[in-house]
């Protein structure tokens, strides 16, 4: 490759001197659970990981992925069985054999018996819309291939409905919300030629309701203004002064009425 | 070379079907490759076991000629990079391009603080600068992302998936990209036409 790609203004600060590469709170569980799934004597069940939305399951489960090649399959609303089937299939860069579903399951169960990674199923709320728990249950069962479901706060009372299919989930992960610990990783991430102080790390945790996605935001706005502002410091007096406020998730309120929250 | 990856592609399908076994000659004839090519290759995937030796076959001429068959099938896909014995370097980039690849897959849109934070969480081995090679020269140019224009001073770039072709890493290949997923090579586009 050719290095004439026009550079992009993002980073002055070499990768060696950000924060350390310590998975999040979330990450590290994600590993924990795919660690577990690929145990030789893990027990042939099911592992679920749920938490509130902008925790950063997505993200803890794509970094999983990434360490351990899992395979991995988002669910959309109303996912038919043949997308279900052809979603797993490409996710094993296999194209597909046949043109009913039972070809796919069979070519399916084939290469799930030979394969040894996880399979990794995001938005399992979907599970419920449709057969596909019958379905991902009878594949289970079949291949015994560790499966890791990825889900909302609810899932749990959701999944409880299919009593066969929330039989076979053995192990519950609660994502966690952002700790101050894991605020700094980010702060160190995604600040970086900024050193963002203590005080405002935390302010911006608690303003963001612990939600990694805003706390991210964040920080990604306070280096915007830093940049502009010629700024390489940041604490809580310096950004409160400025008068930009955080991203909440909450609306503005008039002068006058009460809180937003 | 593009036309050399489509060779292998042609050439590896050939081997894949001659059960009894081949020579090196026929398989020039038959894939319309070059003599270089094919022997270079046929040697790669002996030495990563792939294909096994048998006994010479002995010509009209007296000439004897090495047969070659399967000895193991690891599937239509053409064996390349760390399977038949790439360099170190070639391990860590395939690597490297296959998590910039997952990560941007999953996400769909993402930007370069995101992408880089799970390549980092993931403990993918990347330099930003290979990172950035691989998203403007493979994924951007290739029309697999598109970007969301020049960054400003404090805020990086934006990406959005345009095409998803599925789970294997596209390459860069010389004068062109490798879509391992197609099976076929993906015309280039000019820096000028992917930037706009």
């Amino acid at each position: 490759m050719t290095a004439n790609v026009t550079e992009l203004k993002t980073s002055s600060t070499p990768a060696t001197a950000r924060g350390g590469a310590l998975p999040l709170t979330n990450v590290a569980i994600a590993f924990k659970m795919m660690e577990r799934a690929l145990e030789p004597w893990a027990d042939p069940g099911m592992q679920l990981f749920y938490g509130k939305t902008g925790w950063g399951k997505t993200c803890a489960v794509t970094a999983a992925k990434v360490r351990y090649q899992a395979a991995y399959l988002e669910l959309a609303p109303n996912m038919s069985r043949k997308a279900f089937y052809l979603g797993l299939l490409g996710s094993h860069s296999a194209s597909p054999v046949g043109k009913t579903i039972d070809d796919y399951r069979k070519q399916l169960v084939t290469l799930l018996l030979d394969w040894g990674g996880a399979l990794i199923i995001d938005e399992a709320d979907y599970l419920t819309h449709g057969k596909l728990t019958d379905e991902l249950r009878w594949l289970h069962d079949k291949t015994h291939t560790p499966v890791i479901l990825v889900g909302e706060e609810k899932i749990d009372g959701k999944l409880r409905k299919f009593e066969q299919f929330h039989g076979r989930i053995l192990d519950f992960h609660m994502a966690q919300p952002c700790s101050l610990e894991d605020g700094r990783k980010l702060a160190s991430h995604y600040g970086r030629g900024l050193i963002i102080e203590d005080d405002l790390v935390a302010e911006v945790v608690t303003q963001a309701e612990l939600m990694t996605r805003r706390i991210t935001a964040n920080f990604t706005r306070m280096r915007h203004f830093a940049t502009a502002a010629g700024i390489d410091v940041l604490d809580l007096a310096t950004w409160e002064g400025t008068g930009e406020g955080y991203i909440t998730g909450n609306k503005p309120t008039r002068p006058g009425e009460g809180a937003g929250r | 070379m593009s036309r050399d990856m489509q060779a292998r592609e042609r050439l590896w399908h050939w081997m894949r079907s001659r059960r009894k076994g081949f020579t090196t000659p026929d398989a020039i004839k038959a894939c319309r490759i070059s003599a270089t090519g094919a022997r270079r290759f046929v040697s790669q995937l002996s030495k990563a076991g792939i294909l096994t030796r048998l006994d010479d076959e002995i010509r009209k001429s007296g000439q004897r000629v090495a047969r070659y068959r399967l000895a193991v099938d690891p599937g239509p896909a053409l064996p390349c990079g760390t399977v038949i014995g790439g360099s170190e370097d070639s391990r860590r980039n395939d690597g490297m391009m296959q998590a910039i690849w997952d990560a941007v897959r999953i996400a769909g849109r993402f930007d370069w603080d995101g992408l880089l934070l799970v390549l980092e969480q993931g403990g993918a081995s990347y330099t930003e600068n290979g990172v950035r090679l691989y998203l403007q020269q493979v994924l951007v140019r290739g029309g697999y992302v598109t970007d969301s224009g020049p960054s400003g001073p404090g805020r990086c770039k934006a990406y959005r998936v345009q095409r998803d072709t599925g789970p294997r890493a596209p390459v860069r290949r010389h004068r062109g990209i490798w879509d391992h997923n197609l099976c076929k090579q993906i015309e280039l586009r000019s820096e000028e036409a992917a930037n706009a």
